[in-house]
Order: C-alpha cells, then sequence, then structure tokens
C-alpha cells in the first residue's frame, strides 16, 4: 500500500450546517487504483464528504488535492474533468431521454464535441459505438432506445454508472450505488463495480450500507461517525476495532 | 423555503393558475403564465398594465409576509414613479421595470423574501410529468416534409392574397415559436421576454430603411445581430436564475424594452411606432434584383428565409449542442456533473433563440410595412408560450403547428365575434387539458401506437439514429 501512488488526499476538511458540525477534521488518503468503502450510520456525514469533495459545497476549512492538485472551491464541472466521476445516491439520470442518448450526452462532454451546434448527434459514429459498448459493459445495451424513465429502479442505477463511466474518470465516486436493488441487483452490480476497476485501474470510492458488499469488495474502510473519522484501515483492522464494533458494526461482526 | 412555496402557489391560485406545491418549477412557471395570459385577456386592453403592476407585486413581493409589505411598496412604486414623471418624462415608465430588473438581479428571492434553499438531491422531483419522448424519431424520416412543402410551394397559385398574407404571418409566428422553444422544450427556460427580441429585429429593419437607405438584407441581417446582442446582455443576467425568477426577469426585461421603444419619441416614434417602411428590392449579386413588395413575392421571400432557419434550428437541436441542451433541462446537475457549463450552455440557447426570434420579427417589419410597441409588449411575448403549448413542448414541429392553430382560430374568431378573445381563451384551455403533450405529442404518440406495433417505423428510424 505504501509504495502505492496517492491519487486523492482529503486534508481537514471542516463543514458545518448552521450549529450542527457534519464533518470534524476529516483527512484521509486514496491511493491510485484502490477500492476504498466510506460507511457510516445514517447522518455520519458521508454524503456531505462526497459533495464537498467534488464541489457542491464548499467546505469552512481544509483542501481537497487529486493527483497532487487542489480541487476545492472549483465548480463541479472543472473539478470532473479533471477525471473524477460521481454517481448519485437518488438516481440521477436523465429521465426523457434514451438510454442511449444518457451516455451519448456523457460522451459527447467528455470529448468536448458539446459545444457542435450543426453536424448531427448520430453521424458521431465513433461516439454512438463507445456509446452501445458501455452500455454493454453494464448490461443495458438491450435497452438502449427505452426512455430512461421507464427503467427498473436497478436499470436506473446502472444507467448512472455508465454515465460516470463516459468521463472516463480515473476516480469514481459513488454514493450508495447498490441503494434500493434487490439482492440479486446489488451482487451483479458489484461484480460489475469491481470488474471495471481491475480492467481499467480505476479508483472506487463509495459509501454502501450493505456490509456483506463491504467487507467484500474493499480493500480499505474509512469509518465515520457523526462527522468524525473513528477508524481506517484494510477490512481485517476494521473487524477488529473495538471502537467501530461498539459503536457502529455491534454484533454482526462478531458472528 | 414552504412558506414561499406556499405563496407563490397562493397567488398563482388567486390568478386563476392551478397550483400544486410540489410539481417542478418549470411546470409552475407554465401554469403561472398561463393564469397571466388568461387574466390579461379578460381584461380590456386599457387596463393591462394596471393588472400587469399587481401581478407583479403579488408575485415579486408578497413572498413572506405580506400587508405591510405591500403597503410599504405601493409607497415606494409610487414614489419612484412621481420621481420619475418629474426627473425622466421620457423614461418613466421604465423604472418600474428597472426596478424590477433590479431587484430580480440583485435579490431574486424578492426585496423582502428569503432566499429558497438549494434543493437538496434528494428531493428531486424525477419521475415528474412522466410525458417520455416518443422513441420513434420523425425527424429521420426526411419524405415526411416534403408533402407539405409542396403544398406550401404551389398554395399562392390556388390561394387569395389574403390567405398569402395569413400564412406568411404565420410562417413568422412559427418562426417565433420554434426559436423560443428551443428554450423551453429543449433547454427547460421559461422565457417571457421573447417579443423584446422580436421588437430589437423589427425596429432595426424598420429604423434603418426608413431613416438609412440601406438595403433589405443587410438590415434583415443587422436584425439578427442586434437582437442576438441584446439577447446575450439579456441573458447574462437571467441565466443565473431557474424557474419563475428566469421567467419573471425575462419579463422585466421585455417590458423594460416595450417602455424604451413606447417613450422614447425622437428615436423609436414612441407610441406611434413607425410608418411606411420602404420595402427595398434585393439585389442578387448586383446582377438581378428581386422586388418583394407585392404579397406573392412576400409569401415567397418569408417562406425560404423561414424554412432556412428553422432547418438550422432543427439541426441544432440534433446537435451534441441540442442534445447537451436537453440533459440540462433534464437535470442541470447531472450535467454539470458531466463537465458541462450549464450557464453558458443556458446562455448560448438564449442567444440563438433570441437572434431567430429577432429574424422573425425583421421579416415581420417588411411584410407589415409599419410596427408599433405593440409588438413588444409582454402579451405578445406569451403568443410564442401558447403556440409552443398547444402545438407540443417535446416536439420539434409541435411550435410551428401550434402557430398555425393561434393564428387561424385568431382571425377567424376576431371576424365572427366582438368577444374573440374569451372563445380564444376558452378553446385553448380546452386544448390544452385535452392534450398535454400538445397537437404534436398527441399525433406522435397516436402514430408509434399504430405503427410502432409494426416494427418498422423502430426498426428503419434506430438503425438510423443510434446503431448508425
Amino acid at each position: 500500500m505504501d509504495t502505492q501512488m496517492v491519487i486523492l488526499e482529503v486534508r481537514g476538511i471542516v463543514k458545518s450546517f448552521g450549529g450542527l458540525r457534519a464533518l470534524q477534521d476529516v483527512s484521509f488518503s486514496v491511493g491510485a487504483g484502490e477500492i476504498r468503502a466510506v460507511i457510516g450510520p445514517n447522518g455520519a456525514g458521508k454524503s456531505t464528504l462526497f459533495n464537498v469533495m467534488t464541489g457542491l459545497l464548499p467546505p469552512d476549512s481544509g483542501e481537497v488535492a487529486f493527483e497532487g492538485k487542489r480541487i476545492t472551491g472549483l465548480p463541479p464541472h472543472r473539478i470532473i474533468r479533471k477525471g473524477i466521476g460521481r454517481s448519485f445516491q437518488i438516481t440521477n439520470i436523465f429521465p426523457r431521454m434514451s438510454v442511449f442518448e444518457n451516455v451519448q450526452v456523457a460522451l459527447f462532454s467528455h470529448q468536448k464535441k458539446s459545444r457542435n451546434p450543426f453536424v448531427p448527434a448520430r453521424k458521431f459514429t465513433g461516439i454512438s459505438e463507445e456509446a452501445l459498448a458501455i452500455l454493454e459493459q453494464v448490461g443495458l445495451a438491450g435497452k438502449y432506445d427505452a426512455s430512461a424513465s421507464v427503467l427498473s429502479h436497478g436499470d436506473q442505477k446502472r444507467l448512472e454508472i455508465a454515465i460516470s463511466l463516459a468521463s472516463r474518470p480515473k476516480l469514481l465516486m459513488l454514493d450508495e450505488p447498490t441503494a434500493g436493488m434487490s439482492r440479486y441487483e446489488s451482487r451483479e452490480t458489484v461484480t460489475l463495480l469491481r470488474k471495471i476497476s481491475r480492467e481499467q485501474g480505476l479508483t472506487l470510492v463509495f459509501t454502501e450500507h450493505d456490509m456483506d458488499i463491504v467487507f467484500g469488495i474493499s480493500e480499505k474502510i474509512m469509518v465515520l461517525q457523526q462527522g468524525v473519522v473513528i477508524a481506517d484501515g484494510t477490512p481485517a483492522e476494521i473487524k477488529a476495532n473495538p471502537e467501530v464494533r461498539k459503536a457502529y458494526l455491534g454484533e454482526e461482526i462478531v458472528s | 423555503m414552504a412558506t414561499r412555496e406556499l405563496t407563490l402557489t397562493g397567488s398563482f391560485t388567486a390568478l386563476g393558475g392551478r397550483a400544486r406545491g410540489t410539481s417542478d418549477e418549470l411546470f409552475e412557471g407554465i401554469r403561472f403564465v398561463g393564469s397571466c395570459v388568461r387574466s390579461a385577456a379578460s381584461l380590456p386592453r386599457s387596463a393591462r398594465n394596471l393588472s400587469w403592476r399587481s401581478l407583479f407585486m403579488q408575485v415579486r413581493f408578497t413572498a413572506v409576509d405580506a400587508m405591510p409589505i405591500i403597503a410599504g411598496l405601493a409607497l415606494l412604486i409610487g414614489a419612484l414613479e412621481t420621481v420619475g414623471t418629474i426627473v425622466f418624462p421620457e423614461f418613466e415608465m421604465g423604472l418600474i421595470y428597472l426596478l424590477m430588473v433590479a431587484v430580480l438581479v440583485v435579490r431574486p428571492w424578492g426585496l423582502f423574501g428569503k432566499p429558497l434553499k438549494i434543493k437538496a438531491l434528494s428531493e428531486r422531483n424525477l419521475g415528474m410529468e412522466s410525458q417520455e419522448i416518443s422513441p420513434v424519431h420523425y425527424s429521420s424520416l426526411p419524405w415526411l416534409w416534403v408533402l407539405p412543402v409542396a403544398l406550401l410551394l404551389i398554395f399562392p397559385a390556388v390561394a387569395g392574397r389574403y390567405y398569402q398574407y395569413l400564412l406568411t404571418h404565420i410562417f413568422i409566428a412559427a418562426l417565433m415559436a420554434v426559436a423560443f422553444n428551443l428554450l423551453l422544450g429543449t433547454t427547460g427556460l421559461l422565457s417571457f421576454g421573447q417579443a423584446a427580441f422580436f421588437g430589437v429585429g423589427a425596429y432595426t429593419v424598420g429604423l434603418l430603411l426608413t431613416k438609412t437607405g440601406a438595403g433589405t438584407m443587410p438590415a434583415l441581417g443587422l436584425s439578427i445581430l442586434t437582437s442576438a446582442a441584446t439577447a446575450a446582455v439579456i441573458g447574462f443576467f437571467c441565466v443565473r436564475l431557474s424557474g419563475v425568477h428566469f421567467a419573471m426577469l425575462t419579463l422585466a426585461f421585455g417590458q423594460l424594452i416595450f417602455a424604451i421603444a413606447f417613450k422614447w419619441y425622437s428615436f423609436t416614434g414612441g407610441d406611434n411606432g413607425i410608418q411606411g417602411i420602404p420595402v427595398r428590392e434585393i439585389s442578387l449579386a448586383g446582377i438581378a434584383s428581386l422586388d418583394i413588395g407585392s404579397t406573392k413575392a412576400m409569401y415567397y421571400f418569408v417562406l425560404v428565409v423561414v424554412g432556412l432557419s428553422v432547418e438550422c434550428l432543427r439541426r441544432i437541436r440534433s446537435s451534441p449542442f441540442g442534445a447537451t441542451l436537453k440533459s440540462i433541462r433534464e437535470n442541470a446537475q447531472r450535467a454539470s456533473y458531466l463537465g458541462v457549463n450549464v450557464p453558458l450552455y443556458q446562455w448560448a440557447a438564449f442567444v440563438v433563440a433570441g437572434a431567430f426570434t429577432g429574424l422573425a420579427g425583421g421579416l415581420y417589419a417588411l411584410m407589415e410595412k409599419s410596427i408599433s410597441p405593440d409588438i413588444i409588449h409582454w402579451t405578445k411575448s406569451a403568443e410564442p408560450v401558447l403556440m409552443t403549448i398547444i402545438g407540443g413542448i417535446y416536439t420539434f414541429a409541435g411550435p410551428a403547428v401550434g402557430a398555425v392553430v393561434y393564428i387561424v382560430l385568431n382571425s377567424y374568431l376576431v371576424a365572427w365575434t366582438e368577444k374573440w378573445a374569451l372563445v380564444l381563451g376558452m378553446i385553448l384551455l380546452v386544448l390544452v387539458l385535452a392534450l398535454p403533450g400538445g397537437v404534436v405529442g398527441f399525433v406522435n404518440e397516436k402514430a408509434r401506437r399504430t405503427f410502432g406495433k409494426l416494427g418498422w417505423i423502430r426498426k428503419w428510424s434506430f438503425s438510423k439514429s443510434a446503431a448508425s
């Protein structure tokens, strides 16, 4: 782990909402290609942390560095251009566009074609093929012409991952990628994520409630409680950490 | 936040709009426009400004706790008008709109209101009106356009001058509506100030042709530039806002431009407008010249210019730029997470729509040969909104079809009854309620149900649009 290059460095993030201190001096770093889980009970500050890291919320203090460059204070669209993809806890797609168009528009943006107002979108055959390939990867190729709004919840989540992948991120941040999915769907999604991470050397940072998934795929786990990092380490270290067991995991791990 | 939404929807209800607190802001805006138009249509012309002003006060300033604030504002507005009348008699009317612009730019949530908190992601209602886009792309069936175009080309041979004139009028309105729908249907921005760009285009042509010896084509070309420049300035302020606030700011800017045209006698002719605009012959590369003075020649000229412009707008809509605008309409935040600079794209769409609207205005000045500030009044801005809603927001041809329906109905009703505004309002209301997806949306849906089963359209159009 020490030899690994650090891709993301979070230093001393503090964020308060009125009197509520959502994040208190949160620091951690993520190595390139790592699969990292951020866990913690509801309200621990996971989503706030993600929002701060991707530029949606400004931190009160502290900074986030991606590939050694400070990204705090940049707007989301600039941060994304640096190679950070994000999927959301609530399904966040383009509902009244087809599944194909959802990915196509992401590719246009990533390949800086969005400003072209003259050539019909379908003439970009390279992008069309790439979009279909990404849809193939997440198992949605068969539904490319459906309106995104009629997809099942699991498929919408997969579509969201496909949209995020289209930006060819080096780091993908997933906020509860399997929320609301059936057990079967979650397992498939997790397998998919791990496969993509391995094949493309993609770094994953994700939050998740399902401990089977967390301990199944993570290489490192960070535990947040009331905005404070109470533990950070390998799955084995987290399992053995008495504070984590007491505060969050309870008996589940012991058994 | 809840208080504000409630009072906002409350004032819509008072105006006759249907209130629904949870629905998307855009649709709130459309309903709001509907109620504005209805209340305006039911009032005699002389009272429109009055209704506008009370409306303005209600929506802008009653946001939190009403009565003392309204009283205070009435005083403020009264004082402003008095000072205005004494100090700038020429610009008295514009001051109120200037105030509105200032309020919206500096404190969009109202002078005494509180800012709406940004809606958390979890509150986004993605399933809003589940009007899906028909997966059949008719635009990729080129032969569907052949028949209507052929009919339009032979039309003057079989129809009299009145009908040629009526159709020319429809072309111009259709261009304005299609350009407007680049904002509403494609980008999801409800602009309520399109008449301003129409007016800037019309006045550019009117002033150039009457006051200088400019040729017809250069004047028309300049009308595109001046309206685009106006849209660039107005858009710069507007795209920072969203939903109802965006609509209100476009409305305020539009009225500001109306006030300028209405009051600046020495330059714009004030409420007299500009009469007797000379339509000069168009020289074709110095070899031949084209006289578009006759109704028939004007018909063909407008048909060609509008046809080219609409094709241009269609290309824009189907381009990567258009797809990006659509993604902004669907989910602006997600779009920004694709790396899209959302306000920049909204601004660009605003400028493009403004430019084509200005061209429509320029054509209007050529066709009518006289213009008045009436064409910039906010009630004119409502027309493309209505046409688009009648024809279908999420269709490309919808606004043009809506323009046909609106203008044909309008001209027949005016000839038929004195209470035409009432009848027109009722017919439009029924149309909008019966066909929520618009006329074209309805036809698309029917066609999809009928032909979709056969499978061939699906297969054919998709093999072209996606896989290729």
